[in-house]
């Protein structure tokens, strides 16, 4: 064990190899939106043609052309979510379940039960005789509320009795098992009128002691008693607690925590205002718990630019909280806060000092590390108006031209630390594929650390050849799954 | 021959590491170049990646010492050949340049300014990692001393860094006293593992010059006969003096390179912990954290 306590061998960059490219075959598998190890194997949920809907929802002014060839019709495109399995000991993928169609309340019969699965997690509940995975579902406005599946065996998958959801409500996102309680909260909004993939309608945390047998209920007030507190978007537990975090696009994030008990809890306010950051830390959007703190990655919703609420864009900050409430800012921007002046520990400023990683978006430990991945919106610069940027930005751009930018500078970053305080990168570029502008997920395994990527630039991507733009089939578009591993990963693993 | 190792002169920004430099560099045994940034990156290739990247002059310091000890002097065309070989190095750890440098100035002691890298501990890491033997002088200034020269320098320019500010209000206000706080509890990490060779009060020089290079030289075993003092006391002779050629005019802190107005001088030279700082409009004094580390440092 290093002096830091950091008992494996870090990851590099080469370390890792793609065990599925392209959306597993289907460019539009946009994002890998859930993943967890279970009997053995991994399983990925996919959410499906995101950046296609987002053009027909018009979310996105001044990106021109639209990066990915879409159509005017969104049920052109199969957007029924899947789930995919893999045996780490074959190297192989299957497609172990695909979304149902259902009549929808537009009057078609080919509305998909569900476009996304966002959340997963592993839990054995009062009913299971063992432990099950449970997912959590994206569900389009047209269809019904979103489900939680259950799987057994992973070959088998049934939606369980839901939480009672308001009609707006469109998914949910964190699976959290906790005092003898699952909980998850809505994490999205829809009607015909629009959608708003990460505020929901309300902001509760529903708790349920048997998933088996239903009976969901609020173990929350409604934000927390802050109606400015449009969402609670993550979960996790942490030294005895249930932390919650929210999205407030009013006074910044709120982090909230409780000992459990009988609904509704007790809650107490850990911090507020985006930990002084305001606005800019609209939102928390990970957390994951290392060496006795509990790391936070805070920013700004859409990608790091809510335009709906005029916030941003700015590049993500990550803090970590200690038991005693008494948090640190590892990234980000130094300031004077209530709680004393702030600095980033790390020496690095928001995004791992890059304006393009508009999130952290996920954390974990693996081998005594933490791994931060981030989102990064670099490679929509090719597509966007540049010409009101700032002129340091613009002076970048002018030296090497958008193509050689994103390049460069395209596809999200892996970052690990042994202690929260020292970072490197393990790469800086989506693993060598510009359009992996996200990591989605990170799971620790006996096998080495999966890394699975929100890569939407597919199937066909615009690109300009000869001074003209035009949409060509994109081998590397569509979400990718990575395997990190060293030589002692690579020994037997017992089977389970 | 043995080569000595290195000495790293470690501060926070605006705290006199390279007019330090200039002091120790004009004794006979040592040799002092500016700021090298080595530690920016593992590798000579990522180095050279970032200097390219920045705006700024992060790499004219290496550039210039290059130029100075192996390519014929400080001319643009020293440079361009320094920049050159660089690119040959680029699979090498920065660490080795270090080497390089030290073997080409033995038998007399490399001496290298550092008020960047204590901003960052990835980049102290590397250097702990790359010279576990490391020999290192923390220096020190007063917060309010270190905040009003860099207030003044600051003064009417159109890019001041990120880390001189504060970010709690918008747009961010220039207010020092964060990057001091920030690199003084760095040091002091890295220092729980090693301590410095010596804890160096840059003050000491303008109360009393003689004594205070004395407690330097008896700090590094050096000579402090009278002519060495001497030489330490023109530290405008140090071959690094000044700014460079057109193609790397910096390397050193800017207090080392530009005038500070008379005013600011004065004002520096009153400190204080308890009023109101003067680069601030808001009334805003020392925040507690940087009072109890100063007056840990035995400021007032």
């Amino acid at each position: 064990m290093d002096a830091d306590g950091s008992k494996g061998v870090p990851l590099q960059g080469g370390d890792f190899r793609l065990t599925c490219l392209n959306g597993f075959g289907d460019g539009w598998n946009h994002y890998a939106h859930s993943m967890a190890w279970f009997r053995g194997k991994i399983y990925v949920g996919t959410s499906r043609a995101q950046l296609a809907a987002l053009r027909l929802a018009g979310q996105r002014k001044g990106v021109r052309p639209w990066p990915i060839e879409s159509p005017d019709d969104i049920y052109d495109i199969d957007r029924r979510a899947q789930i995919w399995e893999y045996t780490p000991e074959t190297d192989e993928w299957r497609l172990a379940y695909r979304s149902p169609v259902v009549h929808g309340n537009n009057g078609r019969d080919d509305v998909p039960s569900y476009i996304g699965f966002r959340g997963m997690a592993v839990i054995q509940d009062t009913s299971d005789a063992e432990p099950c995975l449970y997912i959590s579902s994206w569900s389009p406005h047209t269809a019904h509320s979103p489900d939680v599946l259950r799987t057994v065996d992973g070959v088998t998958y049934a939606a369980i009795a839901r939480p009672p959801f308001g009609a707006a409500v469109r998914t949910c996102r964190a699976l959290e098992y906790f005092d003898g309680r699952a909980h998850l909260s809505p994490t999205a909004s829809g009607t015909k009128k629009g959608f708003n993939q990460d505020i929901s309608s309300e902001a509760v945390i529903y708790g349920c002691a048997d998933m088996g047998r239903g009976e969901w209920v609020p173990v929350n007030e409604e934000g927390f008693g802050n109606k400015a507190n449009g969402t609670v978007f993550e979960l996790v537990q942490f030294n005895g607690h249930l932390y919650g975090g929210t999205v407030n696009p009013v006074t910044g994030t709120e982090i909230w925590k409780t000992k459990g008990g009988k609904p509704p809890y007790t809650w107490t306010k850990v911090l507020d205002c985006g930990a002084g950051r305001g606005r800019l830390n609209e939102g928390s959007g990970s957390m994951c718990v290392f060496k006795g703190a509990l790391y936070v990655g805070c920013g700004i919703i859409n990608g790091g630019y809510h335009r709906a609420a005029k916030i941003g864009p700015a590049a993500a900050e990550m803090i970590r909280i200690w038991p005693d409430d008494s948090w640190d800012l590892i990234a980000g921007e130094a300031r004077h806060t209530p709680w004393g002046l702030k600095f980033p520990l790390s020496g690095m400023g928001p995004g791992m000092d890059s304006l393009f990683n508009g999130y952290f978006w996920r954390l974990c430990e693996h081998q005594g590390w933490l791994y931060a991945g981030t989102f990064s919106w670099a490679m929509m610069i090719p597509y966007m108006a540049v010409n009101r940027w700032p002129e340091d930005m613009l002076t970048l751009l002018r030296r090497w031209g958008d193509q050689e930018f994103v390049a460069r500078f395209g596809g999200a970053e892996l970052w690990r630390s042994p202690d929260g305080v020292h970072w490197q990168p393990v790469t800086r570029n989506g693993f060598g594929n510009k359009f992996n502008w996200g990591i989605r997920n990170i799971v620790s395994t006996p096998h080495g650390l999966f890394v699975a990527t929100a890569n939407p630039f597919g199937p066909k991507v615009a690109v300009k050849r000869e001074g003209r733009w035009q949409y060509v089939p994109n081998p590397r578009g569509g979400c990718e799954v990575w395997l990190g591993s060293t030589a002692a990963d690579a020994l037997p693993v017992q089977p389970q | 021959m043995i080569t000595p190792t290195p000495i790293y002169l470690l501060a926070a920004p605006f705290s006199g590491a390279s007019v330090l430099a200039g002091i120790l560099g004009q004794h006979p045994a040592l040799y002092a170049v500016p700021e090298l940034n080595l530690f920016l990156a593992d590798t000579v290739g990522e180095l050279l990646e970032i200097f390219a990247l920045g705006q700024g002059g992060h790499a004219h310091g290496l550039l210039r010492a290059l130029a100075e000890i192996d390519f014929g002097g400080q001319t643009d065309e020293g440079v361009a050949a320094s920049q050159r070989w660089l690119e040959t190095q680029a699979a090498q750890p920065t660490a080795a340049v270090l080497q390089h440098l030290a073997h080409r100035v033995s038998p007399r002691r490399l001496v290298v300014p550092d008020a960047e890298s204590p901003l960052r501990p990835m980049d102290l890491q590397r250097l702990r990692s790359a010279t576990p033997q490391i020999n290192t002088i923390h220096l020190l200034r007063h917060p309010w001393s270190q905040g009003v020269l860099l207030a003044d320098w600051a003064r009417g320019r159109l890019f001041v860094p990120q880390d001189f500010k504060d970010h709690a209000r918008r747009p961010p206000v220039l207010d020092p006293q964060i990057a001091w706080l920030r690199a003084e509890q760095n040091l002091d990490a890295l220092f729980a593992a090693r301590a410095p060779l010596l804890r160096f009060r840059g003050e000491q020089l303008d109360d009393d010059f003689v004594a205070a290079a004395q407690s330097l030289c008896a700090a590094l075993g050096l000579k402090a006969d009278a002519s060495a003092l001497v030489a330490m006391a023109h530290q405008a002779q140090w071959r690094f003096a000044g700014h460079g050629p057109r193609s790397a005019p910096y390397g050193l802190e800017p207090e080392a390179l530009e005038t500070f107005r008379p005013a600011a001088l004065d004002l520096a030279a009153q400190p204080t912990l308890t009023t109101p700082l003067p680069w601030r409009d808001d009334g805003l004094g020392f925040a507690p954290e940087v009072r109890r580390r100063a007056e840990a440092y035995g400021y007032c």
